[in-house]
């Protein structure tokens, strides 16, 4: 697993003195969809936090494409390609649809593109476009998940770290997503998946890692994680 | 009464609403992005007055070119008070948890300093000088020039302050991350230089206003706080961290004031301004404009 387009290793991080994660290591292979599964408070989001800068671990290593990036900024992250797509999705609520895309191309490698970046969005998400002009905080639930994923894609991201992209929506607008998280693994993204919905997230996963506690209890390969008896009882209630 | 409805007075409002909107909109950035609350705001107007009365003075230099040395001068004062002062600030999380107060207690000693400075350098005898004050007349509307000029330099950097924050990735990322901090930083936003750039701007735009005022009234070391406190106003009306709404605010105090003044007396300036201030924090809190509430 060392050939792994982010490496982490051995993070403890948390929030204050309080620490949500005590020594996991995880690697994501380039061009593959890897999920991080686990229950709520399991650490998943801090996991994610962590790789994308927004917290800066206690202790741990992080590597991107083979540098050691744990000291960066957030900022300097998204730069080399690192783009988190936040639970609870973040949107800016008085910005226009439009502009809350265009400030996602804030990366200096990705400024240049706006235009296509743009272009992708609506083609991804129609409804998205038929919005542009529409504040971000007025749109739903659904459409607000849209924006953050279109955002995050302007600042053209070589991994997407996912957090709970489909949490609180309706299950035909949760499956959309899942769709277009497909679509994006066949355009070459790499992406770390926590979700709730483990049944699913294995199903498109080409491997996973399940945390407990803040440490990671168990990984494997989609199908693998898929056919445990462990994580059938505790994650699919089967 | 017929005063009251001439062209001349609603030109006079404009020309001072213009200079509230140019003050206020520091305050707003500075307040919006960081959170601290800048009562040595009017201090560089005082500063960008005194830069282009003595370059006049002194050299000849136009006020009208002298204004882009003032803004440069309190802009680079603006980024020495960030980097020297208050990134510290922002950076301590025991110092941030009470920063309004604490920014409001450093700006205010700030303040003082600049204000002593100045008074030190300059005494503090109020001081004047002729710049293009002959009277124009269009229609029958007569203006001195100087005030023609103020209007027509406040109007475009207006427009040219609503371009960038609508355009331009900077001033996209600017309210970004006035209305959603850590948003801001997950889509990448370098933090670190949209606050210095707002300390720039808000800095700037005071000074260059300052520079401006200076061809049109007499100018002192302690010019400043009125204008910080019309700032204050400015903001409230439009609503915290609206930017467009505090532009729309300044004029419209600047119309408050003057026409207040034209109907009772201007011994009555302070008591309209912060009348207009109480009853609008009485009455409606979130601004008269804009009415949504920021989200922090």
């Amino acid at each position: 697993m060392s050939q792994g387009l982010l490496q982490l290793t051995d993070i403890v991080a948390g929030y204050g003195d309080v620490m949500a994660l005590h020594g996991v290591s995880l690697a994501v292979r380039d061009g593959s969809v890897t999920a991080l599964l686990g229950s709520n408070g399991a650490g998943k989001s801090t996991l994610l936090k962590t790789a994308a800068g927004i917290l800066t671990p206690r202790r741990g290593e992080i590597a991107f494409d083979g540098a050691a990036i744990a000291g960066k900024r957030a900022s300097e992250r998204v730069e080399r390609g690192i783009v988190l797509i936040p639970e609870g999705r973040l949107i800016f609520p008085e910005m226009s649809v439009e502009e809350n895309l265009r400030v996602g191309a804030f990366a200096p490698h990705a400024r240049p593109h706006v235009a296509r970046g743009l272009e992708r969005a609506y083609a991804l998400f129609p409804r998205l476009a038929e919005r542009r002009r529409q504040s971000g905080g007025t749109l739903s639930g659904g459409e607000q998940q849209m924006l953050a994923l279109g955002r995050g894609l302007m600042a053209e991201p070589r991994l997407l770290l996912l957090d709970e992209p489909t949490l609180g929506l309706a299950p035909l607008i949760a499956q959309s997503i899942f769709t277009v998280i497909e679509r994006l693994r066949a355009d070459g993204l790499t992406i770390l998946l926590a979700e709730q919905d483990a049944r699913r997230t294995l199903a498109i996963a080409d491997y996973g890692y399940v945390l407990e506690s803040g440490t990671g209890v168990m990984e494997g390969s989609g199908a693998e994680l898929l056919a445990d008896p462990k994580i059938n009882s505790a994650y699919l209630g089967l | 009464m017929q005063a009251i409805l001439s062209w001349q007075l609603l030109f006079a409002a404009l020309v001072t609403g213009s200079i509230y909107v140019l003050v206020a909109l520091g305050l707003n950035l500075v307040y919006g992005t960081m959170r601290l609350l800048n009562v040595a705001h009017g201090d560089m107007v005082m500063i960008g007055a005194y830069v282009s009365y003595w370059l006049f003075t002194l050299s000849g230099l136009s006020p009208l070119l002298s204004m882009l040395i003032a803004a440069a001068l309190t802009a680079a004062l603006g980024a020495l008070a960030y980097v020297g002062l208050f990134r510290r600030l922002l950076a301590n999380r025991q110092l941030v948890q009470r920063l309004e107060g604490n920014s409001l207690l450093l700006f205010f000693g700030i303040s003082i300093v600049i204000q002593n400075l100045a008074s030190l350098a300059f005494d503090s005898t109020p001081r004047a000088y002729q710049y293009l004050d002959r009277v124009v007349a269009i229609g029958n509307l007569g203006i001195t020039e100087n005030r023609l000029a103020a209007l027509i330099v406040t109007g475009i950097l207006s427009l040219v302050i609503v371009l960038f924050l609508r355009f331009h990735i900077y001033g996209l990322a600017i309210k970004a991350l006035m209305q959603h901090r850590e948003a801001a930083t997950v889509v990448g936003i370098d933090v670190e230089r949209v606050q210095i750039l707002s300390f720039c701007i808000g800095f700037g735009v005071a000074g260059l206003a300052g520079a401006l005022l200076s061809m049109m009234e007499q100018i002192t070391p302690f010019m400043g706080f009125p204008f910080t406190i019309a700032a204050f106003v400015v903001v409230i009306l439009g609503g915290l961290g609206n930017l467009l709404g505090g532009m729309a605010a300044g004029l419209l105090l600047g119309i408050l004031e003057t026409y207040g003044v034209a109907l009772t007396s201007p011994s009555l300036r302070s008591v309209l301004i912060y009348g207009v201030f109480i009853l609008v924090l009485l009455v409606r809190p979130q601004g008269l404009l804009g009415g949504k509430r920021v989200v922090r």
